[in-house]
């Protein structure tokens, strides 16, 4: 039953996706009502599949195929949160489409592979084994590749270009990898079995594939000096920008470099090879980095792409401090700063809608025109500095929580300062926006502004209240982290 | 299947094929040319059900021998029928079928002349009875008489187009080709002066008793072999003829010359080395070595070349060197894994290819463009057949799901167990640059805007079926290689004289 459910929830999206690649340009009603209906069901299942893990402890599990090399889907609380995460925002980034997308020639073209690039999401955050993983991870380059170009301009088709070299690359150190391990292990790529199976690899094998694997899984992370892709990809229509690059592909990077470190090696084997530091100074860089090289940009979408960039760095180094406590904040950073960044995007994009203006310097004064979409930018850009009352303040906390925890106080110094950064980089836009006064003339705003502001406040006011009650996250955190440490 | 045909089937193939050839010219006096070309596709299609039969029997009884007209070797002829067989027999009639199945439709026009399209389908025919004859058989003259055959026939194929530049590169052909031959006749010299014997099999047991009194002499033999069957088959640096030969003929000549005649050489040579001489001797020899390297080397010049090209079917024809660099750096592996991979390449490769050359003679025949640069939104007039063409560059790329990544996948394993770091290294820079020099294909023609708007419409619905049947192929193997791979890794096993796995 559950095994069927997983199915459906992985390829009903795909069916979606054919059902509009067939299904007339002009058929606007039909395209979105499929569009919706496959995301909504889809996502209801995943969250039905969340809550029976949760309360019952069943996590389907099962293989199609009976080569050495099968697909094989196996859920866990870390493959759930990665799941319910994409598959949500995805229906809330669906419906920012349809308002966003109104007017687009290529609108069949655009939602089939919108839908496609969601069921792939979902085939990675379920994949049992690495083969899975690997499959699901290379097919979602492919996927978001016409999404990415779909201006179909030069500059639009040149980030294509980067965006496919850079991906390419990566999954090929990543397929390198999972040979060599196929090798050491003598063919076991299970998730579950691998920690086990390690046992008997060499020091120096072990460092080769972690290696192979962090270099593979950082290119869609985009940790410095991989990130070069993810600023060009910006051109690419709002919705897209929004959900696949601050939300699903860079997280399918970010969840392979979960699974590496907790469901490949697991926390016993990398805690003996001592690469521990490496990874930490690279993960500090890239926040810093990140966020000055933000500071820098004019271009709005810019911006957020390098705060991404710095953003995502938060929940790796999380990830690499291997202690319960940072484990759930980077947890907690992926869930919220997927929740927060998608609303910034989403707000600019209406902003670049409604009055043309794509740079921060022009937005003075435009918090008068839209006060509902730059409020909630505003808001929401607090909770990307980590401030109270919002969800970005506490996955900060546990992440500060574990660097003291694992006596790494330097961390600390290089959270709180790329916090301070964040905050030159994000306060001084909702101040002009409000403060100032625009030049621009009031005009008839646009009949489908409703389909994006409704997702955007929505998006916002999940934010607040992950903010003021952040314990309704516990249960998964909580399960996340028990299954990778014993407490 | 009564047991008069059902015993003698491996003989029938190639003999059925054969008289089907000859009284092809014969059919022109028919009013409707398209009965005889429906019947030339029919006999292929025959020819395969008759080699997934033969397979079947292999994989479930066993490897036998035939001896042809009932003369037992060493006097006449022996096939030997065991999984490479069984394998070769089912890519030769899985990729040839389609592929003249789609030339049918416009064959006519494209050679000039009702009879001259008679002798294209004899021409057709001779060449795939001759590649499953190379295939099936166990004796080595008989492989030097197939391989004529197969060489004559793939230049003739080649000059069909009858314009200048198909005459220069069949010339050109037809010289290395010959150059290719004689060494190949002179290594069966010295292997017959060595052993005294022209069965493979007699072969081998003269050779694992006596081989080290006479070291020198199988070398320089062995050399003639590889640099015979590697003019022949575009092993880098021998490939010079391959790119203007199959960039110039016409569609379905370069997708049947790219995909399976080069594959039928390197089955030769397969058995030259692994069954004539023995896996034994050969892999105490530095020739694996050789290979490997060659290989390699193969790999990355081929699409470093590739990626040169504007013109999109000397771009495939360059492609298939590096590709062919897969299927040799498996030979030179000369580990299970790797012959395996190597088994699984020239089918997947075979398969991969002929749709690649089909969609390009597609798109060069709708809309007249012959380079990539001008294929701007190609993809949006002809969706099917860039659909096509976009399933043969990710099988190439060797993207899970499409049947390129399984033998991919087999190379590597076998690397790794040979130690071979270097190779992984090539195998995953290849597939990179094949995505390089692929992509770029499916990025002009679907996400670039078209620079003039030609009524474009999609070619006959014969042809699109032929290059959806090999899409499906490609894409049925990626996702349950099951069998073909078991397949494939007896054969790798008959090769290497192991126990069969089962």
């Amino acid at each position: 039953m559950s095994t069927v459910l997983v199915l459906i929830a992985i390829f009903s999206t795909t069916f979606g996706a054919i059902w509009i690649a067939v299904t007339p340009n002009e058929a606007k009603t039909e395209r979105n009502s499929v569009a919706l209906g496959a995301l909504l069901g889809s996502a209801a299942i995943v969250w039905w599949l969340l809550s029976l893990g949760l309360h019952s402890g069943v996590y389907p599990a099962f293989n199609i195929g009976v080569a050495s090399l099968s697909l094989s889907f196996s859920l866990d609380p870390l493959g759930l949160t990665y799941g319910v995460l994409a598959s949500t925002l995805w229906v809330f980034a669906s419906v920012y489409s349809f308002g966003y997308m109104d007017q687009d020639r290529k609108q069949r073209q655009y939602f089939s592979f919108f839908l496609l690039s969601a069921g792939i999401t979902l085939g990675i955050a379920f994949a049992g084994n690495l083969f899975t993983f690997y499959l699901f991870y290379e097919l979602l380059t492919f996927a978001t590749y016409p999404l990415v170009v779909h201006a179909g301009n030069k500059e639009a088709l040149e980030a294509g270009t980067k965006y496919i070299k850079y991906s390419l690359t990566g999954a090929s150190f990543i397929l390198a990898g999972i040979v060599m391990l196929w090798r050491v292990t003598g063919g076991v790529l299970d998730f579950g079995s691998l920690p086990a199976a390690l046992g008997s690899a060499s020091p120096s094998q072990l460092v080769v594939l972690l290696f192979l694997f962090l270099i593979g899984f950082g290119v869609k992370a985009a940790v410095m000096p991989f990130h070069g892709w993810l600023p060009s990809a910006m051109v690419a229509p709002t919705p897209v920008s929004a959900l696949l690059h601050a939300v699903a592909v860079v997280n399918a990077g970010v969840f392979g470099v979960l699974r590496t470190i907790y469901s490949v090696f697991g926390t016993e084997v990398i805690q003996s090879m001592n690469v521990r530091p490496i990874l930490l100074v690279i993960c500090s860089i890239t926040i810093l980095m990140g966020s000055f090289i933000a500071l820098k940009q004019d271009v709005l979408k810019r911006r957020l792409a390098y705060s991404t960039i710095s953003q995502l760095a938060y929940i790796l180094l999380g990830a690499f401090m291997l202690h319960p406590l940072a484990l759930a904040g980077a947890i907690l950073h992926m869930i919220f700063h997927s929740t927060l960044k998608i609303v910034l995007f989403f707000s600019a994009g209406i902003v670049a809608e409604e009055t043309g203006y794509l740079k921060v310097s022009q937005l003075k004064g435009v918090g008068r025109i839209l006060p509902l979409t730059l409020g909630s930018f505003g808001i929401i850009s607090l909770g990307m500095i980590g401030m109270l009352p919002l969800s970005g303040f506490w996955s900060k906390y546990y992440l500060m929580r574990g660097s003291l925890a694992t006596d790494s106080w330097i961390l600390l110094v290089v959270l709180l300062f790329s916090g301070f950064l964040n905050a030159l980089y994000f306060i001084p836009i909702t101040i002009s926006a409000f403060a100032g006064k625009s030049e621009l003339k009031p005009r008839q705003k646009t009949s489908v502004l409703w389909l994006m502001l409704v997702p955007t406040l929505a998006l916002a006011g999940i934010g607040l209240v992950f903010g003021l009650w952040p314990g309704l996250t516990l249960p998964l955190v909580d399960a996340v982290v028990a299954q990778f440490f014993t407490l | 299947m009564p047991g008069a045909i059902s015993e003698n089937l491996a003989v029938l193939i190639v003999v059925a094929l054969l008289s089907t050839a000859y009284i092809m010219p014969l059919l022109t006096k028919i009013r409707k040319f398209h009965v005889a070309e429906f019947f030339a596709v029919f006999m292929l299609a025959l020819a395969l059900s008759g080699g997934v039969y033969l397979a079947r029997e292999i994989l479930h009884n066993g490897a036998f021998t035939y001896a042809v007209g009932g003369w037992p070797a060493p006097w006449g002829i022996e096939l030997s029928l065991d999984a490479i067989s069984g394998l070769f027999l089912i890519t030769v009639g899985l990729v040839a079928t389609p592929i003249l199945l789609y030339a049918s439709v416009d064959l006519v026009k494209d050679v000039g002349s009702r009879s001259r399209a008679a002798w294209f389908l004899t021409l057709f025919l001779l060449l795939v009875a001759a590649l499953c004859g190379l295939g099936i058989t166990g004796d080595l003259f008989n492989i030097y008489v197939m391989v004529e055959v197969a060489t004559i026939a793939s230049c003739a194929i080649v000059a069909a187009r009858n314009d200048a530049v198909a005459v220069e590169a069949t010339f050109k052909y037809l010289m290395l080709a010959t150059i290719g031959s004689g060494f190949v006749l002179l290594g069966i010299g010295f292997l017959f002066v060595l052993t005294g014997n022209l069965n493979m099999a007699f072969i081998a047991q003269e050779l694992s008793a006596s081989w080290q009194n006479y070291p020198t002499a199988l070398w320089v033999c062995l050399s003639f072999f590889l640099v015979g069957f590697g003019v022949k088959s575009a092993l880098f640096p021998l490939h010079v003829w391959l790119p203007d030969a199959h960039s110039s003929a016409i569609a379905p000549s370069s997708a049947m010359l790219s995909s399976l005649a080069i594959k039928g050489y390197i089955i030769a040579l397969l058995k030259v080395f692994y069954v004539a001489v023995g896996a034994d001797i050969i892999t105490r020899l530095p020739i694996t070595n050789i290979l490997t390297v060659l290989g390699m080397l193969a790999i990355i010049a081929g699409a470093l070349f590739a990626l040169a090209q504007d013109e999109l079917k000397r771009r495939l024809a360059f492609s298939t060197v590096s590709q062919v660099g897969y299927i040799f750096l498996g030979i030179g592996l000369g580990n299970i894994q790797g012959l395996t991979g190597t088994f699984m390449h020239i089918l997947s490769h075979a398969a991969t290819k002929s749709l690649l050359f089909l969609a390009a003679g597609a798109i060069i025949k709708q809309t007249g463009k012959s380079r990539i640069s001008e294929m701007a939104g190609v993809g949006f007039e002809m969706p099917v057949t860039l659909g096509v063409f976009a399933v043969g560059s990710l099988s190439m790329i060797g993207i899970p799901l499409f049947s390129g990544f399984v033998s991919k996948w087999q190379l590597l394993l076998g690397s790794l167990a040979r130690g071979n770091y270097l190779a992984v290294i090539v195998l995953v820079g290849g597939s990179l640059l094949a995505a390089a020099y692929l992509l770029p294909v499916l990025r002009k023609a679907f996400f670039e805007r078209p620079t003039q708007s030609a009524a474009v419409t999609e070619v006959a619905y014969v042809q699109l079926v032929a290059m959806l049947f090999l899409a499906v192929v490609i894409i049925m193997i990626g996702t349950f290689p099951g069998v073909v791979l078991q397949l494939a890794e007896q054969a790798a096993a008959t090769l290497l004289g192991l126990e069969v796995l089962l």
